[in-house]
């Protein structure tokens, strides 16, 4: 007998539940974790944020001068700015190429982007890639009675930034970078110009932290070696992102006026107490193409 | 008593029975919004809608993953999951309520239908009622509804910076298909 009425209770059990709500379910249990870096670029450092297939993002970023003259130069404004101007679109979700100006020395650079490990919510902690930038300094220095060929005009950087993304506020970013320029000269906008080839190697770290959906703080500091003079040279920034839901706004404080990765490992850095720090901004916006 | 038991176990089974026959679900229903700002409009589709409605009891529970939304725009996506809908906090906008205009079983005629209950987004539960229609067909049953909701009763942030191509009012659709439980 009481198998038997435990034999109803078994088949009325599922009935029971046939008449509660749904179960919920998630569609993807294990989802790759999204925007640990709202752009391509943080601040100076490059990202792991990949575009999507199709995707066109374009950036114009400005680094203005040293603050320290105050309001006779409007805080560096009136120095006139290093402008950068890049657009980059994604073959697939993980490979991207780009092509951008700096008029620092007016250099144009051709490059890709390759994510090759993405955070995922479970099992893989962090995301990597890869930056590649061959650049071609095209300044005219006849006026110093030197020629400069093509092969000595020659930049090349690597990037390699790791991140991960904690939680919904806070991410962080490392990016070893390393660059070479195949001729330096006395009138480049770089720490103490030699006429020789240069060779650099940094560690870019950045860190932002998001106060609300919208608004983030961001901090880099990129120490960086240069292996001709033995020297060392560090980098320093801090800013805010802005999303908008079509544009990033960033801007920041930075101690280079540096908009690209040879130039950020090169470039002079002024001294944060004597206020030779500079304001700067980039403004970034994507397009779907396909 | 064998007997009396044998009766309330046919009873039983015999309610159950016809209570499954008023029980209708579905996983793959379709379901859309539309914005419709100054300078954009777009949609955002998902096949994923998941639905239950008992007819006997009037009970209606739907629900969908929203990061199976899909704009047509990978970084709209993107953004959409991690800002607005926050969808790892907040994985599924659901409605669950009742029928309560009446309901003809026999007809296969599409009829009109409103249903009233809680529909939750963003882990904000607001009092809901929706008008559509139900056909009772060979597949089971067709549900068909459309209403609007403002993203603000939802506490989405909209970009101030750029509102006119994010629309306040989001204008949603469901149609989904939904077969008897055997």
């Amino acid at each position: 007998m009481r198998y038997f009425i435990s034999t109803i209770f078994l088949i009325l059990i599922p009935f029971s539940t046939a008449f509660s709500q749904l179960e919920r379910q998630r569609a993807v249990e294990n989802r790759q974790v999204e925007l640990t870096f709202p752009t391509p670029k943080h601040i100076q450092l490059n990202t792991t944020e990949p575009l999507a297939a199709g995707e066109l993002y374009y950036s114009i970023k400005h680094a203005f001068g040293t603050v320290e003259n105050g309001i006779s130069d409007f805080w560096g404004l009136d120095q006139g700015a290093n402008i950068r101007f890049s657009l980059e679109y994604g073959i697939t979700d993980r490979f991207s190429v780009f092509a951008g100006r700096s008029s620092l020395d007016k250099v144009y650079d051709l490059g890709f982007r390759y994510l090759y490990l993405k955070q995922m919510q479970k099992g893989m902690p962090i995301s990597a890639g890869v930056v590649l930038t061959a650049g071609l300094m095209t300044d005219d220095y006849s006026f110093f009675d030197v020629s400069y060929s093509f092969s000595e005009r020659n930049q090349l950087s690597v990037a390699l930034p790791v991140s991960r993304k904690f939680d919904d506020r806070f991410s962080l970013l490392m990016v070893p970078t390393f660059a070479a320029i195949s001729k330096t000269n006395p009138f480049m906008r770089i720490e103490n110009p030699l006429d020789t080839d240069e060779i650099y190697a940094g560690l870019g770290i950045g860190s932002r932290y998001k106060f609300t959906q919208r608004l983030g703080l961001t901090i880099q500091a990129v120490p960086s070696y240069r292996f001709e003079t033995e020297r060392w040279n560090h980098n320093a920034a801090i800013g805010l992102d802005m999303e908008t839901g079509g544009h990033v706004f960033q801007i920041f404080f930075t101690t280079s006026r540096a908009l690209n990765d040879t130039y950020l490992l090169a470039s002079s850095n002024g001294r944060i107490p004597d206020y030779a720090f500079r304001f700067g901004f980039n403004i970034n916006r994507s397009f779907m193409l396909r | 008593m064998k007997t009396a038991l044998f009766t309330v176990v046919i009873s039983i089974f015999c309610f159950t029975t016809s209570a499954f026959a008023q029980i209708f679900t579905a996983d793959n229903g379709y379901v859309e919004f539309e914005s419709r700002a100054p300078l954009l409009t777009f949609k955002g589709i998902s096949n994923q809608l998941h639905g239950f409605v008992n007819l006997s009891t009037g009970e209606v529970d739907f629900y969908v993953d929203l990061s199976t939304l899909s704009t047509n725009n990978r970084r709209r996506d993107r953004d959409m999951r991690q800002i607005y809908l926050e969808t790892d906090r907040f994985p599924f906008a659901e409605f669950s309520g009742k029928l309560t205009s009446p309901f003809d079983s026999e007809s296969n005629i599409t009829q009109p239908a409103i249903v009233e209950g809680e529909f939750t987004m963003r882990g904000i539960s607001r009092p809901f009622t929706a008008e559509g229609t139900i056909q009772q067909n060979e597949a089971g049953l067709l549900i068909e509804a459309s209403w609007q909701i403002l993203l603000q009763d939802f506490n989405i942030d909209r970009p101030r910076v750029v509102f006119y191509e994010l629309s306040d009012v989001q204008q949603v659709s469901i149609k989904i298909t939904l077969a008897p439980e055997l």
